[in-house]
């Protein structure tokens, strides 16, 4: 909210300078988004009265003034305006003068004549039409007010400081100059001034407007009559503060109440009384019932909406919006000026539903007391015979909905606590005056009862609930640099520490480090259907979480695989050139147990991996593949082409262990490859979580180096050229008998020394008996029980 | 005969000192010291001398063949060296060229960031925890105390899925989720993916990445805090930082304190860093709300703690000095290169 300083200065005195205030409202709790100045470029300029006008000697379009700027001083000062009269009110520029631009006046002589200033136009002065409609006229701005001398920025007011200040959302409180002036009085210790609210009333014979409350979201209703009403403009003064405050000036009885709701917080609205049929009815809002706001716009009420009506129609929405039949024309004479207190929740939902905020709605959201209304109520009764804007009729109306009796009217609450809890929890020492003293500045009543004390909390401070709300004022008040700090000093011993999946996940992103890899973190949320795009048929990816009002469709659903982000991230990189992309990211997809979602999704963590650019990438991700696999303890693991819709059949692998698919790596297919726009591309994904079952399972137990020598046979087959090279691996391990130590494929020739549609494949095997030295019969034996089951197998030759 | 086996070492001498082959060394070395050998042949042709000129003759060809050896190994190890020498300088390889295989590579610098944090805590003691990123309203908002009309429960701030299940919108959940299963003392760090309705620009991202610690246990108060969050500034941000508290308002503590740091690029006297103010927001902080303890079975009456929450992202740019939190989900390589 914008808080113009002086207004702020009526009821508080603030005898610091504003760089120092601004460092003072953070520390209690209010931080400063601006410090806004007004015409800061514009100095030298005063008001001047044009006592003489002549005709320049030298030249026809030039005239030459005297200019009375005060103090007993003459100017003369030459012009090419026109629209200028003896007697007029101008601005003028006095020689030293800053203007909008970074214009500077000197003393300048002109076709012979020496002119001493320069009368201005609004534009020169950077003011238009908002703050003076004279000031965009085309010309010099003739000025309806100031006193001869007085400088331009205080006539308008120009020489204040506004502080944007952002308030907590718990202190609805703070919402208004008065609440704010309160807390500035309790950091500085000055006093606050009380609010003017005696207003004058007329005894009339105008009857009290009836109201009568039929829906129990509006806890208060108050108003009061005013007639001999003479719509005019406000005086500067408010309509500035208006304007500093970021509002915009409409005539004096709608000036009133927007000047009321900034000053203290409280919304009202001025209703052409003239208009209204047969009294007020707070009621609901009918079904789709429609009504024209001051905004000309037309609106369908939602359910549960509340309205202001008369007998015959709704005319406002209430708390949030007047309507456009009984607002106040030029034409208004008598006004019904409504005072009232809506619940917030019910103000809230119905200016969310219809997309429509306004300064009273967001003043109702926060929250306000139930005296509030008739605060504002007879502050704006003031004003109006202040401004001398209409004659008050006495009448006031009260209205309460008929099931809150006067017994169940708010009361204040009462805190009972004592030094010793508020110091407990700051954990430092403080005088019983110093928490008085500092209490009763913001409007708390304290009264001692042996050690306890009872703290009285006034209602504009609902945000107060117990001791701890308090302990919190006073330190804000009393300064935060009171608290020393202690180290671990009431802290127990504990054993702190990662889970050990979280320690397994950690191990698994430095094995992909030293892989070559660089940690993605891609979206959660996808484009709705990306599972789709990449062929998937699987029921649980395909229904994916759908969020309710998503940011774009780009974030429109969470993710139920990584693969497609991860394309993406390679897409991204590919367009940008990087022709080497080597990635994993290790996070969660979101499974739903039912659409729409009902419960708790299952969230799993995936580690996925792509890779592009570079040669022998299949090897390269088999590799990694095969370290993940050692790591968790799977040594026996088999692959088979994958059946993942978007890999690549013939380029791919699903590896499973004990049938449990643990991952699949492989090239991505030529139609995801297009659809992602993304070449030459390979990925792998593991169930992170399935992984850290086989890891826990792991158990590593020493076996003793070997003592004796082993034999090394090589051997090279020809099969036909289809056969697989784990097959043939698996079926020498299968035949070889225990001594087999281990078995390598060394070589693989195609080409003339083979027959066509076969191949060679060279193994290097190792024979070891951990109880004696091998012979080569061990060796030769079960090289031809190998060779046979080749030869059954693959129908192998020995080369 | 003494001459005669004289000349042979002179000549002998002369033929070792121009040898610069070790194969023509040892050939040379055979020719005359082998068993055939000529001074070798003196020694045989003993026999035809006379018995008084015998030992003395022997003892000019022993003489001659000690003095031989002696000149043979010499060259011999001057040439072997020799032979080393241009063996070293043939092998020699440009060490320049440039490796072709495979380097490791990097975590994200998020990731750095938070392991380092969670290093520190887990150092004084805290354990770590990472739960569900989507939640019911129950643990994102009424089990931390807000409102059912606070602003963060609106659309406009807080992603739903459902009209009672959001995308976390803080990793405070976490901590309501630790203190209904684990009796105090608590020292926990709750960390992980949160998600706000922002739409993405420089400082703003729908989804980011929060840490929170929370500390149970009886008597803790606004100086614990204050304490552990100093050790903590000087720990990520360098010795010598301090920290400052100002009041700030969370309905899940009371009181609540916004944490600034005083800056590390500057020292407190201002820079474009810290936008000339000497201190830098780093986290949201306060003491836990008694109604939260209560509504997770911790009697309040008993037991105090504080809580601390932190933007890791935010952290992680202060750190490295990134401009643009959107470069951080882009997975450039050229970003992620730079943080090895």
């Amino acid at each position: 909210m914008k808080f113009p300083l002086k207004w702020l200065q009526e009821y508080v005195k603030i005898d610091m300078p504003v760089s120092e205030l601004v460092k003072l409202l953070p520390s209690i709790g209010f931080e400063v988004e601006e410090i806004i100045t007004e015409c800061e470029d514009i100095s030298g300029v005063v008001v001047g009265k044009i006592t003489a006008l002549n005709k320049h000697p030298n030249a026809d379009k030039l005239q030459v003034c005297d200019i009375d700027i005060g103090g007993g001083k003459n100017n003369v000062i030459v012009t090419g305006a026109r629209n200028i009269a003896v007697g007029n009110l101008v601005p003028v520029a006095l020689p030293g003068a800053k203007l909008v631009g970074d214009m500077s006046i000197a003393v300048a002589d002109l076709r012979g004549v020496t002119s001493y200033g320069m009368l201005c136009s609004g534009q020169e002065l950077g003011i238009g039409a908002e703050v003076c409609p004279n000031a965009a006229v085309d010309g010099i701005w003739i000025l309806n007010e100031g006193k001869v001398g007085e400088d331009i920025k205080k006539v308008f007011g120009f020489d204040d400081v506004t502080l944007d200040i952002s308030i907590p959302s718990n202190r609805g409180d703070c919402y208004s100059i008065y609440g704010m002036a309160r807390e500035i009085a309790a950091a500085t210790g000055k006093k606050l001034k009380p609010l003017d609210l005696d207003f004058v009333a007329t005894q009339s014979s105008l009857e009290a407007v009836p109201v009568s409350i039929e829906y129990n979201e509006c806890t208060r209703y108050m108003g009061a009559t005013a007639d001999n009403i003479r719509i005019k403009e406000s005086p500067s003064v408010i309509r500035h503060r208006l304007r500093q405050s970021g509002m915009r000036p409409i005539n004096n009885i709608v000036d009133i109440t927007n000047y009321v709701l900034l000053e203290v917080g409280q919304p009202l609205h001025a209703f052409d009384s003239k208009l209204l049929n047969g009294g007020i009815v707070v009621r609901q809002a009918f079904d789709k019932e429609k009504l024209r706001a001051l905004d000309e716009v037309e609106y369908t009420l939602p359910k549960g909406s509340m309205v202001i009506a008369d007998k015959s129609k709704g005319l406002a929405i209430a708390g949030v919006m007047g309507g456009e039949y009984s607002g106040i024309t030029s034409n208004t004479s008598q006004i019904f000026i409504e005072s009232a207190r809506f619940n917030k929740g019910n103000i809230r939902a119905t200016s969310r539903a219809l997309g429509l905020r306004s300064a009273s709605s967001a003043r109702f959201e926060k929250g306000l007391d139930f005296l509030s209304p008739e605060i504002g109520l007879k502050r704006a009764l003031v004003l109006v015979s202040k401004l001398k804007a209409g004659r008050v009729i006495g009448n006031i109306v009260d209205v309460k909905p008929s099931i809150l009796s006067i017994t169940i009217l708010p009361q204040n609450k009462i805190i009972k606590t004592s030094v010793k809890d508020i110091a407990g929890i700051l954990g430092i020492d403080i005088k019983k005056t110093v928490v008085v003293k500092t209490l009763n500045s913001l409007g708390i009543t304290t009264k001692s009862e042996g050690s306890k004390l009872l703290c009285t909390i006034p209602l504009y401070r609902e945000d107060i609930d117990n001791f701890t709300d308090l302990a919190e004022e006073i330190i804000r008040l009393i300064g935060y640099d009171k608290i020393t700090p202690t180290f671990m000093q009431s802290l127990s011993v504990t054993q702190g520490g990662k889970t050990e999946y979280a320690i397994f996940c950690d191990r698994l992103k430095d094995m992909m480090c030293a892989g070559g890899l660089y940690e993605a973190f891609n979206y959660s949320f996808v484009k709705a259907g990306r599972a789709l795009a990449l062929g998937i048929t699987d029921k649980t990816l395909l229904s994916e979480i759908k969020i309710n009002s998503p940011l774009s469709e780009d974030y429109a659903v969470m993710r139920t695989q990584t693969i497609s982000g991860m394309l993406e991230s390679v897409s991204l990189n590919q367009k940008r050139g990087n022709a080497t992309v080597r990635l994993f990211e290790l996070g969660r997809v979101y499974l739903p147990k039912t659409v729409p979602v009902k419960e708790l999704p299952v969230e799993r963590d995936k580690l996925t991996i792509a890779i592009s650019g570079g040669a022998n990438i299949f090897e390269e991700i088999k590799g990694i593949t095969n370290d993940i696999m050692r790591f968790c303890g799977v040594d026996d693991y088999k692959l088979n082409y994958s059946k993942q819709p978007f890999l690549h059949g013939g380029i791919s692998a699903d590896i499973t262990a004990d049938d449990t698919c643990l991952g699949y790596f492989g090239k991505v297919h030529p139609m995801t490859s297009e659809i992602f726009e993304v070449s030459d591309c390979f990925v792998a994904c593991f169930d992170t979580n399935t992984l850290f079952e086989e890891y826990q399972a792991k158990s590593v137990r020493f076996a003793p180096l070997p003592k004796y020598p082993g034999i090394s046979r090589d051997i090279a087959i020809i099969v036909g050229e289809n056969v697989l090279a784990g097959d043939v691996v698996e079926a020498i391990k299968q035949s070889a008998g225990e001594l087999l130590e281990r078995v390598k494929l060394f070589d693989v020739y195609k080409g003339s020394q083979v027959e066509t549609g076969n191949k060679s494949m060279a193994y290097s095997l190792f024979f070891r008996d951990s109880t004696r030295t091998l012979i080569d019969n061990d060796a030769d034996s079960a090289i031809t029980k190998i060779l046979k089951k080749l030869s059954d197998d693959f129908g192998a030759k020995l080369r | 005969m003494q001459e005669i086996i004289s000349q042979l070492v002179n000549e002998t001498e002369k033929a070792i000192s121009v040898t610069n082959e070790l194969r023509v060394l040892n050939d040379l070395k055979v020719e005359v010291l082998g068993k055939s050998g000529k001074l070798t042949a003196y020694l045989r042709g003993l026999k035809d001398v006379s018995a008084e000129e015998r030992p003395k003759i022997g003892q000019y060809v022993n003489d001659a063949r000690v003095k031989l050896e002696g000149a043979f190994d010499k060259a011999e190890t001057i040439l072997k060296q020799a032979d080393l020498n241009r063996k070293l300088a043939e092998e020699k390889i440009d060490i320049t060229l440039p490796y072709s295989g495979k380097s490791r590579g990097a975590l994200h610098p998020l990731t750095q960031v938070r392991e380092r944090i969670i290093g520190y805590f887990v150092s004084l003691g805290f354990g770590v925890v990472d739960t569900p990123e989507i939640e019911t309203d129950y643990y994102n908002f009424s089990a931390l105390n807000i409102p059912p009309d606070h602003p963060a429960r609106d659309a406009q701030d807080t992603l739903f899925v459902a009209d009672n299940i959001v995308l976390r919108s803080h990793t405070s959940t976490g901590q309501i989720r630790v203190m209904e299963k684990q009796k105090p003392p608590i020292k926990v760090i709750s960390h992980g993916r949160v998600y706000r309705a922002d739409e993405p620009d420089a400082t703003h991202s729908p989804m980011f990445h929060q840490l929170e610690g929370l500390v149970i246990d009886k008597g803790v108060t606004m100086c614990d805090l204050k304490g552990i969050l100093d050790g903590f500034a000087s720990f990520i941000f360098g010795a010598g930082t301090t920290t400052r508290l100002r009041p700030s308002y969370f309905p899940f503590t009371e009181p609540s304190v916004e944490v600034d740091a005083s800056c590390a690029g500057c020292k407190g006297a201002g820079c474009r860093i810290c936008k000339g103010t000497g201190w830098i927001e780093i986290l949201g902080a306060g003491i836990v709300n008694r109604r939260v303890l209560e509504g997770c079975g911790i009697n309040p009456d008993i037991y105090s703690g504080f809580a601390f929450g932190m933007g890791l992202d935010r952290i992680t740019t202060i750190l490295y000095g990134i401009n643009d939190l959107r470069v951080m989900f882009d997975n450039d390589m050229r970003f992620l290169k730079q943080f090895v």
